[in-house]
Parts: C-alpha cells; structure tokens; sequence
C-alpha cells in the first residue's frame, strides 16, 4: 500500500482531497508543514500533496525544505494552489515541486497527476518497445505507432516524444527538454523545441480533439496531457 | 542634468585647424626665408652693415705691437720740401736704395712702378741699385670691369730684370671705398700674379701651392678672376710701423746697418701723392697704400692674417643658423621665442666677432640676423592671427553651443562692428554673459528642482545642493555646503529603512534597482544616480536624485494586495463552494439550483481572473521572444477547445505558408488570443467557426504581421465597437433579450481591455471591423522580428515549409 500525504490547513479541503485519494494508497492528513516535517524523519511517503497557503510555513518553503534536507529530497510533490497566475506557477515548480494542480481540485486532473508521479517509482522496463495506451515506442526504430499506423519521426522528434510520454502530465521546463533532447552544449534556440513542438502534436495528432491537451506551461515549459474522458469536460 | 548644448550643433568640434594652417605657413615660411637669406648673401646686399661690424670688431682685436723688423720709408711732405716734388730724378731714387741696399736688408719692397723708361744712365744706375739687394717692384692689374680683360701694368723689362721678384700691391677697396681686403694670387692671361708681400715675406712658393690645390680645376675661368681672398689685418693706425723719412735715407743720415736684416717698404706717403686709402681703422685721412702693406707683411710674417668664409660654407652656415630657429617656432611659446629670437642673433653676431678674433675667419652676420628677424615678425604675426581666428571661430561656436537653445540666438552676435581686436573683445564680454546665465540658468534649475539633488564628486564630496536638498540635510541635521561629505546624509536615509540598502557607493551595474531609503517623516526617498562626465571619459561626478517614491510605493503596496486578494482570498471561498457543491449531501438540491450556485461562483473566478490578468498585462514585465505567432495560435485554440466543443463552434486555424517570427511574450500574448477567440466563441452560434488568418503587412513602414479572428455572429454596431476595449465594456450584442442574458452570464469585461493593452504593448495595433449581421473581425498586426522576416533562424525550419506536412497540419488543425 502507498502512503500519500496530504498536507492542508482546511480541514474541508483536506477530507476531500483525502476522498479522492483513498482509493490510490494509505493517505495521512497533516494540518501544518511543521508536522509534516516531523513526520518524515519517522517514516517514508511515496507521495506528498501541499497547499500552497498553510499558517507558518508556506507550502512552497516546505517543499524548499524537503527538497534540501536529508530524509526524503526525491519525494514526489504535487503542489496544490489557489494561485492561478503563470507566475505563482512557475515559483511553485522551480522551488522544487514536481506538479502543481490549481484549486478548485477536480478529481480526474489531480488523479492523473498522482498516478503519473507514483508511476515513476516504478522500474522501467529495459525493453525497446514501450507503451502509453495505444502509442508504442520503438527506441530500436525511432518510429511510434498509433494503434497499427506507424509514424516516421526524426531522432530529435522521437526522443522528444519518448520524454514526454514517459513524463505525461508533469510539467517539463523549457531548458531541461532542450538539454535532454539537444544536449547540454548544443546552442538550440527556444524556437526550435516551439517548431518540434508544434510538428509533434501534427505527426502524432496530440491536439484536444484526440484526448490529448500539449501545450505550453507559461514561464515555463511544456507538458503533455492526456485529458479526462469529453464528457466530464463537457460538464465544466 | 541639463542638456546644454543646442542639438543642431555638432558636439566634437574638428580637429584644431588653426595648427594644420599654420604648420603650411610653416613650411611656406622656410621656404621664403631660405631663398631670402641666400639671395641676400648672394647679391651681398647686407656688406655695408657686414663690414661697419667687422670694422669694429677689427679694432677690437689684438694688436701686437709694431715689429722691429719693418720699415717704412716714405715719400713724406718733409721730402718732398728737401728733395723737391715726387718724382724725384731717377738718379736720386736709386741713390736712396743703394743707401738703403748697403746695409743689407733683409728684402726692400720699392713701390714705385716704372712704366716707362728714363733716362739711360739714370736707368742704368737704378738698376744697379736693384740688383744690389733683394728688390721687388710692382706690377698692377686694373679691372675695367666684368667681361673686360685686365689690364696688367709692369715696370719695364730693364730694370724688371734686376729685380728679385714683382708683385702687385694694392688693396681692394669695398663698395664704401675702404680698403678691407685683397687678392694673394690675381690670374691674368693664365699667369699668375702674386701679391707683392707674399714674395717679400718669402712664403710665395708655400702660398702659390695652396693656392694650386684649392683652385684645382678652376682653370678657364674669367679673365680677371678674383681668388684667395684676405682681409687685412691692420694692427693699427697710420704711423704704426716704423717710419722713416726718404729724405734723411737720401742724405744718408741713418745711422749705419740701420737696415741690416729688416724689411724695408719704400712707398709715397704723403697725402698729395694720392697713394692714400680709407681703411678700418683710419676712416677720415686714409692710409699710405704702402703702410697698407706693412700690415699685410707684418700678417704674412707673424701668422696672423684674416680668411672670409667662403660663400658655400657661409651659406650653408647661415642656413643652419635659421632652420635652427625654425624647428624653435614650433615648440616655443611666443614668449621664449622673442628671447630666443635675440638672444640667437646675438649669439651669432658675438660668434661672427669671437671667429674673427680667435681664428681669423670671418662671416658676415647680418644676412641672418635680418632674416632672422623679419621671418620672426611674420611668424609671430601668423601665430598671433592663428591663435586670435581660433579664439573669433571657438568663442563664435560657444555662443551656439553654449545653451543656444535655452537662451535663444545671441543678440550680439549680428551687430560686430569695428576693428576686429575690439569685435573679439566684445566677443569675449558676450559669452562671458552667457555662460554667466547659463550658469544662472542651470542654477535655477536645479534649486527649482521639486525633489533634493545633490551634486557630488566621485568621492563623495557635495559640489551643489539644491533647496530640497539643504531643507533635508536640516531637518537631519547634516550639513548641505559645497565640501561637505554626502554619506553621512545618506547613511541617515540608510539606517532609517528596516531593510537597509547601501546608498553610497552607486551601485554602476546596468538595469541595477535604484536603492531606497527612509527621510524625515517616514517618507521613502529613492537614490537615482546619474553619473556626470564627458563622454568616454571617467566619471567626474554624480547626480544624486531623491525621489520621493512614498506614494508610489504605498500605490504599490495597494496593488499587490489587491492582486492577492483576488489571487487567493477570492479564489479560495469560491473554490470552497464548488468542492461543497460536489459533496454528496448536496446531491439532493434541485439540478437548477446547483447550476446557478457552480455558473456564479465559477463567474466571480473568471472575474478575478481577468482583473489579475489585465493587472498584469498593464504593469508587469514583458519577458520578450522570438516565436513563430502560428505556435501561440494553436496554443491559444489548444486551450479553448472544450469551450469550443461545447459550444460545438469550430476554430480553423490557415495555414500561414511562412513563418511569422514575433518578439512577444508568450504567455501574455496567447492570454491576449484567448481572451479574443473565447469572446468569437461566445458569440457565434452553434455550428459556425472562427478563422484564425495570417497575411503579411507593414507597420509604421516596417514588415508586420496581420492576424485575422473572424466569427460569423451576429456583429456589433459603430457604437459598441468604440467602447470595445475600454474596461468593463461590455458587447451587448443586438438587444435582443435573449442574447442579452447569455452576454450576461458570461462576458467579464475585462477580457478585451486585456487584449487591447497586450497587443499595445507589443508595439502592435488592433482593429475591429463589424457589420451587423455580417459578423466581426479583429485583425492584430505585430511587427516582424528584425532580420528574422524569413525565419529560417534553425536547422529544420525546412520541415516546416514541406508541403506534405503542412497540409498534414492544416487538415489536423481545421477539424
């Protein structure tokens, strides 16, 4: 069983949260950051959801101070806001937060979120072909296939495809794609990763009409989505 | 600070060319003064004041006293009443030399030139008493003048045959008739005439060999070629050498061997037998051309005769003399140069005397001092107008420059009149004024300045303070006077603020934050700094700015309340109320109800959302890129395509063909387009579609791109379009009461206000064109990146312009 925490001074907030998450691991509620912080010397969490907004220490400072000390610096954060201005954004994902998800929280977004993050943990598998629903990544070829319909890419197309893939719903910053698909020394303008972008969500049709949302996270980078089922959207 | 100068007139002014003017003069100067100087040396135009020089320094010389062995026998007034009036009877003349040949003398120079023959006997017996002693006589050699053939004068063969040797003897008198100098060797017909006392002195053989080697090669020159030239130096007066009258020779009253080993001249001397001349130093009676010799023997005896500088050397000399005193005209002050002006003829006169005295060379002066002299009058005269048309041309530009723009045209400057010393004076006096309310000007300025400045120097040290300044300084109780420290003012601003900045030193670092302080009364002062210096040179100076930046901050601290108010503390309750609307217990209330409750509180979001959003687009920092503007569009279509599926309106995008390369911010600039698409979709029925279009077009006369967002509602009128981007307009449609209510529940307001400062602040424009019933179409146009119209700015921008893949997208895009 996972153990997720669920950091939130609300206490409304907080059983919600705790509801949608139930069924995903063991969730463990914490009032403030300072428990939260005593509690990860005793024992481990596979997954840790903050407010932004707690009294005392502010939920971007707690994850700074996660981040920064000794117990668990890799835990997966999801940094849950009221905030919805790009800037607050990008300040919550360069204090060291793995995702972000702006309040109102609907379920299926901060489900996706969770389950991308806890998939991680998971070991890879060390084979050439990989799959995310019906994408199938042939490292060996350089080529996906859509169900049986196969795309040629280019080799930077492919390996930017693959990483967004692999990191579906987390926001990827801007440098760190170009440093993984170009390499640290390549001098890349950010409008070639904007070109590869746009080609990719042609040549693998990832546009909101097929279910996947790609598009940039202001300030930032970019993250690909896979969007709820049309119906849910339809009723927000 | 103030700007001073008047725009129109160039800053640098052009290098010096008052020094290029007169380093031309300069050389046109050398040259003039070289031809003179040599002119003058060549025509010998200056020999009247060369030679009243040397007469002076002639008699300055030492004068040895008369040797013992010279002796001038003279043809004297007391003779001539014994013996009666020269000339005497041969038979008597050659008495007095047999008397004379007797004693043995070391040689007799007998100046009497016997042209024609006498009488036999006497003849006879004279040329016997030639033979007895080593006798010379003279010869002459008249020059009739230039281009003429001398014409020689010897005494006859007779008696020239009994003689020890000829020889002329007579000085050369100058153009002033004094006898200065004379010829030791004289050419005639290719024979060689020397002078008489050359012979007699027995130097003849030595001279005559020198002569040969100097004049080596000088053959075929003019008949009466003037060579070997000396000037004569008299030992003294009239009467210097011994003298004795011919009489008491004739009558043999000398005492015996009176003569022996001497050399005796035997001559006229008394001034009515014309063989007298006017020499240096017997200006008034002249000289007995025989005692004219003596001192030309005692010279040739004693070494000590006087050599002119011969012309080469002279004028090579003299050149060399002048181009010195050149090279000094360009690095002396005028000053130094009059000094060295005299101070250098001098020398050069002292030096011609000093040659004359110590070496026996001598080199007429004066060509060089009056060239000397004249050259510098004109130069100092150039010099002066040089400086004098740099200081009319400088002082005529400063009245320009100097805040011609702040005091209007010189008034002065058209009504010069007079001589032009006068009109510079006036000059002067006028800018003198100027700068003085220019100075006044500035002052006033600066004391009028509603916030303090201070003037300080690099170190710290206050040059000036205006009223503001002085007010603050008092009420901390620090001192504001030129010289006093500035730190301490701004250390008490520093230890007022709770998060203290350093004031001092300026920070220089471009872009840096102007750092704050807390003044009197709690009010905050902002330091701006401007550094005051030429340009490209070090800082001289600094401007300190306090800016009272209270209300600014306070207005600051307003906003970013505000913001967070709407950011979070609004945010929250509604985000409370739409999770409470998802709980179970509610699932109960009527369908209606709930919708009502989740359509408000989701309004009241999207309120807060745009009234942040146009915070933002207003005040905050443009964090500007180049981007293709196709990718913002699909992004901004991307994020509306749920609203767009529910309200089943189609966003097409056409394919640009190109690339459009933008400098935006992207996340401001796709707000702007959301803002925009999601009003198109708003507004058009179910069924229809916004197109997004993109043409090329030009802005302010530079390549742009136009956008087109065209919908097919139902249109807007003149009117609502005029308020369109103004804040909390609204777009109230047709009025038909049930799109009324539908623009109503959705519409915040704020969204095009949103897009209208987006795209200004871009640089762009924005335009709407509505018909209604025709639909609407919002056209942004964005300048073009600069030298990226083509955009081929990486490796695979190729891709983009396949044709396959293009279509691929636009096919993807338009479904």
């Amino acid at each position: 069983m996972r153990r997720i925490a669920i950091v939130e001074d609300d206490p409304e907030e907080l059983s919600r949260l705790t509801a949608m998450l139930s069924a995903h691991g063991q969730c463990v509620p914490f009032g403030d950051g300072q428990s939260f912080l005593k509690a990860i010397h005793r024992g481990t969490f596979d997954l840790a959801c903050i407010d932004w907004n707690l009294p005392e220490v502010t939920g971007v400072e707690l994850v700074k101070r996660i981040r920064g000390g000794a117990q668990a610096p890799n835990m997966p954060i999801i940094l849950i806001t009221a905030r919805s201005t790009d800037e607050d954004i990008v300040a919550g994902l360069v204090s060291g937060a793995d995702d972000y998800v702006t309040k109102p929280v609907r379920k299926p977004v901060l489900l996706a979120r969770v389950e991308t993050l806890l998939r991680r943990l998971a070991p890879v598998a060390d084979d050439h072909l990989e799959r995310f629903g019906n994408f199938t990544f042939d490292r060996s070829r350089d080529v996906v296939a859509i169900g049986d319909q196969e795309r040629v890419l280019t080799t930077k197309e492919f390996n930017l495809a693959l990483l967004l893939f692999r990191n579906m719903h987390r926001p990827l910053a801007r440098s760190y794609l170009m440093e993984e698909v170009w390499g640290a020394a390549a001098n890349v303008s950010s409008r070639t990763l904007d070109t590869h972008v746009c080609r990719l969500k042609t040549k693998l049709g990832l546009t909101p009409a097929n279910g996947y949302n790609f598009g940039p996270v202001y300030g930032f980078g970019y993250r690909l989505e896979k969007m709820a089922p049309a119906a849910e959207m339809a009723t927000k | 600070m103030v700007e001073l100068d008047s725009p129109e007139v160039t800053t640098t002014p052009p290098a010096t060319p008052a020094r290029g003017r007169l380093v031309v003069e300069w050389y046109a100067l050398l040259v003039i003064s070289t031809l003179m100087l040599s002119g003058l040396l060549l025509s010998g135009a200056t020999t009247r004041l060369d030679n009243a020089l040397y007469d002076v320094a002639l008699r300055l010389r030492h004068q040895p006293p008369p040797p013992s062995n010279i002796v001038v026998v003279g043809i004297d007034f007391p003779s001539m009443t014994a013996k009666g009036n020269w000339p005497w009877p041969r038979g008597l003349q050659a008495d007095m030399l047999r008397n004379i040949a007797r004693d043995h003398p070391k040689a007799v120079a007998w100046l009497f030139l016997y042209q024609s023959k006498g009488l036999p006997q006497d003849d006879q017996k004279l040329h016997d008493a030639i033979a007895s002693a080593p006798v010379y006589l003279p010869e002459a050699l008249e020059s009739p003048g230039k281009g003429h053939a001398g014409i020689l004068t010897r005494p006859t063969p007779f008696l020239a045959s009994a003689a020890a040797g000829l020889g002329r003897a007579t000085g050369i008198p100058d153009i002033d008739g004094i006898v200065r100098r004379t010829f030791l060797f004289e050419r005639h017909d290719n024979e060689i005439l020397p002078e008489m006392m050359q012979a007699v002195a027995g130097e003849n053989e030595a001279s005559l060999t020198a002569y040969a080697n100097r004049n080596r090669g000088a053959a075929g020159v003019s008949a009466v070629d003037h060579r070997d030239e000396i000037l004569i130096p008299f030992s003294g007066p009239p009467g210097h050498y011994l003298n004795v009258s011919a009489s008491k020779v004739v009558d043999g009253a000398m005492p015996a061997g009176f003569f022996k080993d001497k050399y005796v001249l035997v001559g006229a001397t008394a001034p009515g037998l014309l063989d007298n001349y006017p020499t240096p130093v017997s200006r008034a009676d002249g000289m007995p051309n025989i005692e004219i010799e003596a001192n030309i023997l005692d010279a040739m005896l004693h070494h000590h005769l006087i050599r002119a500088m011969p012309m080469a050397e002279n004028l090579a000399l003299s050149l060399g003399v002048v181009w010195v005193l050149f090279l000094g005209f360009l690095q002396l002050q005028p000053n130094q140069l009059v000094i060295s002006g005299i101070g250098g003829s001098l020398l050069f006169l002292a030096g011609s005397i000093a040659s004359l005295l110590f070496f026996g060379l001598w080199f007429p002066p004066m060509s060089v001092v009056i060239t000397r002299s004249l050259i510098q009058v004109i130069w100092s005269s150039r010099r002066l107008q040089a400086a004098s048309d740099y200081f009319a041309r400088e002082l005529s530009e400063l009245q320009t420059r100097a805040g011609g723009a702040i005091l209007g045209a010189n008034p002065a400057a058209d009504r010069m009149m007079g001589d032009s010393v006068s009109r510079q004076m006036m000059l002067i006096d006028e800018t003198r004024q100027r700068v003085r309310e220019l100075r006044r000007f500035v002052t006033d300025v600066l004391a009028n300045f509603p916030d303090p400045v201070i003037v300080a120097s690099p170190r710290g040290r206050i040059i000036a303070a205006n009223g503001a300044a002085t007010t603050l300084g008092r009420r901390l109780g620090r001192s504001t006077d030129v010289g006093a420290q500035l730190q301490p003012i701004l250390e008490d601003l520093e230890n007022a603020a709770e998060n203290s900045q350093k004031l001092w030193p300026p920070d220089t670092t471009p872009g840096a934050t102007p750092p704050r302080g807390v003044g009197p009364g709690g009010r905050i002062l902002e330091a701006r700094y401007t550094p005051t210096g030429f340009e490209g040179e070090q800082v001289r100076g600094w401007t300190v700015h306090l800016v009272d930046v209270t209300d600014l901050v306070s207005a600051m601290r307003q906003r970013e309340e505000v913001l967070q108010l709407f950011t979070h503390d609004m945010r929250s309750p509604q985000s409370a109320i739409l999770a409470a609307l998802d709980h179970k217990d509610f699932q109960g209330v009527p369908r209606n109800l709930r919708d009502s409750i989740e359509k408000n509180a989701l309004r009241t979001l999207s309120l807060a959302d745009g009234f942040v959003r146009l915070a933002q687009a207003e005040a905050s920092e443009y964090a500007f890129e180049p981007i293709d503007l196709f990718h913002v569009v699909t992004d901004a279509a991307d994020a509306l395509w749920p609203t767009a599926q529910s309200a089943t309106v189609d966003i097409v995008i056409e394919d640009p063909g190109r690339e459009y390369v933008v400098d935006a911010d992207r996340s401001l600039l796709a707000r702007a387009l959301i803002n925009l698409l999601d009003n198109a979709i708003k507004f058009s029925p179910a069924g229809r579609s916004v197109v997004c279009a993109f043409a090329e077009a030009t802005l302010r006369g530079g390549p742009a791109v136009a956008l087109t967002i065209t919908d097919q509602a139902s249109g807007m009128s003149q009117e609502q379009q005029k308020s369109l981007f103004k804040r909390f307009a609204r777009s109230p449609g047709t009025g038909d009461p049930a799109e009324l209510k539908k623009v109503r529940s959705n519409s915040i307001g704020l969204g095009l206000a949103v897009v209208h400062t987006v795209v200004t602040r871009h640089d762009g424009l924005i335009d709407c064109r509505s018909e209604i019933g025709e639909g609407t179409t919002f056209t942004i146009t964005l300048p073009l990146r600069e030298g990226d119209e083509d955009g081929d700015g990486d490796d695979d921008a190729g891709d983009v312009q396949n044709p396959e893949s293009a279509a691929v997208r636009s096919s993807m895009i338009q479904t």
